[in-house]
């Protein structure tokens, strides 16, 4: 008896065995997929409309210019949509504004944060850091939102799409990091046009990024996703 | 006797080689040559009107100016990356006259095609008809910008105020502090005037009260610290945002950041150009605030040019200060007030253009 049972046994097993066997040969690798391409959707953000500011800032004569004057520079991707960071009204000392605060506001942000992939540039970068973007979603009279005071030489970054973040942290030095106003931003992976070759970066700066950093713009390519969705 | 004779003859033909150029007639001397101010050559043009300008002579009676369109045909390829000119294109204007008092003439934009070149010359002549030639100048018509099939200008922001004609102005520079609090206020102070005696219905004065100005300037810290300065349209205490969207807004606040003056005043010398460049960036905000966009057509989305560290800004200044390198010195040039330290013509005529003679 115990020999059926011990035969029964060592045939299930080699039974499991062959069938792992034969999963992984007709299923397709999942590693192929890299876990950090996430989805990438339409965003509400971009259907608001807009109330630039205008922007006197510090600007560069080329990427090797800005790369050497900012605090960090990382391959990342934000967290959270636009719509779902943290608004903040700032004083005229930089101060961050209550709510309901009647101070002269100065400046705004709002504040998600950011997955970093890689550290370019910068020592003790953590697995995330915090991002603003100098604008506000507000509601106005009638409720609609409208995001208020962009600069109107900057973007808003999407969700889970890969940008080379040129960073600087904020004045109030809180730990919050703003990308150089000129230019500081720049899509990688293909699926932002705002932060592709000619848009809100110039053909010339966007060349200069990619033949120093021309390995990650490969590395983190989704363009073919555009494609397919075609 | 015949010595005699001779001598005579020789003075005689002395005499006459003598007074030849006083019985010459005034007609075969040429008449002077105007010179031309603006726009520059080469320059993009991003005008709603074109004003050519140049400074005029005495003892003329008239101009004449010819103008054609250079653009080049799709067959026709430049050397080393030079637009070629078409000497064959269509002439604008053909020995138009203009009186010799005149030392400017309009060109309406319905004469000129977005995108395309044209080569503008002018004559002088004097009573005798005779005239001298001053030279040709080629500039191009901007393209503008396709917002949605409309074709924009992107100098002149249709957004505004409903009218610049009295503007009261309010300074806070508090947040200094009592000892620097003059010196900033001085210079916000001299900033904003440069904007007045420009156009008769533009009018900037002070009100020291803080209560329905319509333009306030802040020192104050900007949270990008890249920032040198912004401008909210509609303020930034703004409750009805759409006002700015719809197309006319009441009031502006425009924030000077004092960590960037504070790091780069120059002592408030006033002939430091650090100084200097925080005065423009003060009258570059301003112009923003009167409408006016950036003039050299990078509103679509991109900036090219704006501040750069401090010890490139004196370099940009003494490049600008030079006209034979080619650039064109101008105050509401894309992120920057750096390219020159009043207002030139080109700003003022857009002002004009926008709110009138």
């Amino acid at each position: 008896m115990k020999k059926y049972i011990s035969l029964i046994l060592i045939c299930v097993i080699l039974f499991s065995l062959g069938s792992c066997n034969k999963d992984n040969t007709d299923t397709p690798q999942v590693s192929e997929v890299p876990d950090y391409n996430l989805e990438v959707g339409h965003e509400k953000f971009e259907d608001l409309p807009v109330v630039n500011a205008s922007c006197s800032y510090l600007g560069y004569e080329n990427e090797s210019e800005m790369y050497d004057d900012c605090d960090l520079v990382v391959v990342g991707m934000l967290n959270e949509t636009f719509t779902d960071g943290v608004g903040r009204r700032h004083g005229l000392t930089g101060e961050i504004l209550e709510p309901d605060s009647q101070e002269m506001v100065a400046s705004v942000s709002t504040v998600r944060t950011m997955t970093v992939l890689e550290v370019l540039k910068g020592e003790n970068v953590g697995d995330t850091l915090m991002y603003a973007n100098e604008a506000l979603s507000m509601a106005g009279d009638d409720g609609n939102e409208v995001i208020m005071w962009l600069p109107e030489n900057e973007f808003i970054q999407k969700q889970n799409v890969k940008y080379i973040f040129y960073l600087y942290e904020s004045s109030l030095k809180d730990g919050v990091y703003c990308a150089a106003s000129d230019q500081g931003v720049i899509n990688i992976d293909g699926l932002d046009e705002n932060g592709s070759r000619g848009k809100y970066v110039t053909e010339e700066r966007y060349d200069q990024v990619k033949a120093r950093f021309g390995e990650y713009f490969e590395k983190y390519d989704r363009s073919s996703e555009l494609t397919e969705e075609q | 006797m015949k010595k005699l004779r001779v001598i005579s003859f020789f003075a005689v033909i002395v005499m006459i080689v003598t007074a030849m150029p006083f019985a010459l007639p005034v007609a075969s001397a040429a008449p002077a040559k105007a010179t031309y101010t603006s726009p520059e050559d080469r320059q993009i043009i991003p005008f709603y009107e074109l004003w050519l300008r140049w400074n005029g002579v005495s003892g003329i009676t008239h101009y004449t100016l010819n103008m054609r369109d250079v653009t080049p045909t799709t067959s026709m390829t430049g050397v080393s990356g030079v637009i070629p000119i078409n000497e064959n294109g269509p002439m604008v204007y053909t020995d138009q006259y203009i009186s010799a008092g005149s030392t400017y003439f309009v060109v309406p934009t319905s004469m000129l095609q977005r995108g395309h070149y044209y080569r503008w010359c002018l004559y002088t002549y004097d009573s005798a008809g005779n005239r001298s030639y001053c030279g040709a100048r080629t500039f191009k018509f901007e393209a503008g910008v396709n917002e949605g099939g409309v074709i924009k200008d992107s100098h002149i922001w249709k957004k505004s105020y409903p009218s610049a004609s009295s503007i009261n102005y309010f300074i806070d520079a508090s947040s200094v502090g009592s000892t620097d609090y003059s010196q900033y206020d001085a210079l916000i102070q001299s900033s904003i005037i440069q904007w007045n005696g420009i156009s008769s219905n533009v009018y900037l004065y002070r009100d020291y009260s803080n209560t329905d100005k319509k333009l306030g300037v802040y020192v104050g810290n900007l949270y990008d610290e890249t920032a040198f300065g912004m401008t909210f349209r509609d303020g930034t205490a703004v409750s009805d945002p759409y006002a700015y969207l719809e197309g006319t807004f009441n009031y502006v606040d425009i924030i000077i950041d004092k960590s960037h003056i504070d790091a780069r005043r120059g002592e408030f010398d006033q002939s430091d150009y650090l100084y200097q460049f925080h005065q423009s960036v003060v009258i570059h905000e301003i112009g923003h605030a009167l409408s006016l966009g950036h003039t050299d057509g990078s509103d679509s989305n991109i900036s090219y040019t704006s501040f750069t560290r401090a010890n490139k800004i004196h370099e940009k200044f003494k490049l600008y200060s030079s006209d034979d390198v080619g650039n064109i010195p101008l105050m509401m040039n894309s992120g920057t007030g750096a390219d020159s330290l009043t207002t030139t013509f080109v700003d003022r005529d857009h002002l004009r253009i926008k709110w009138g003679e």
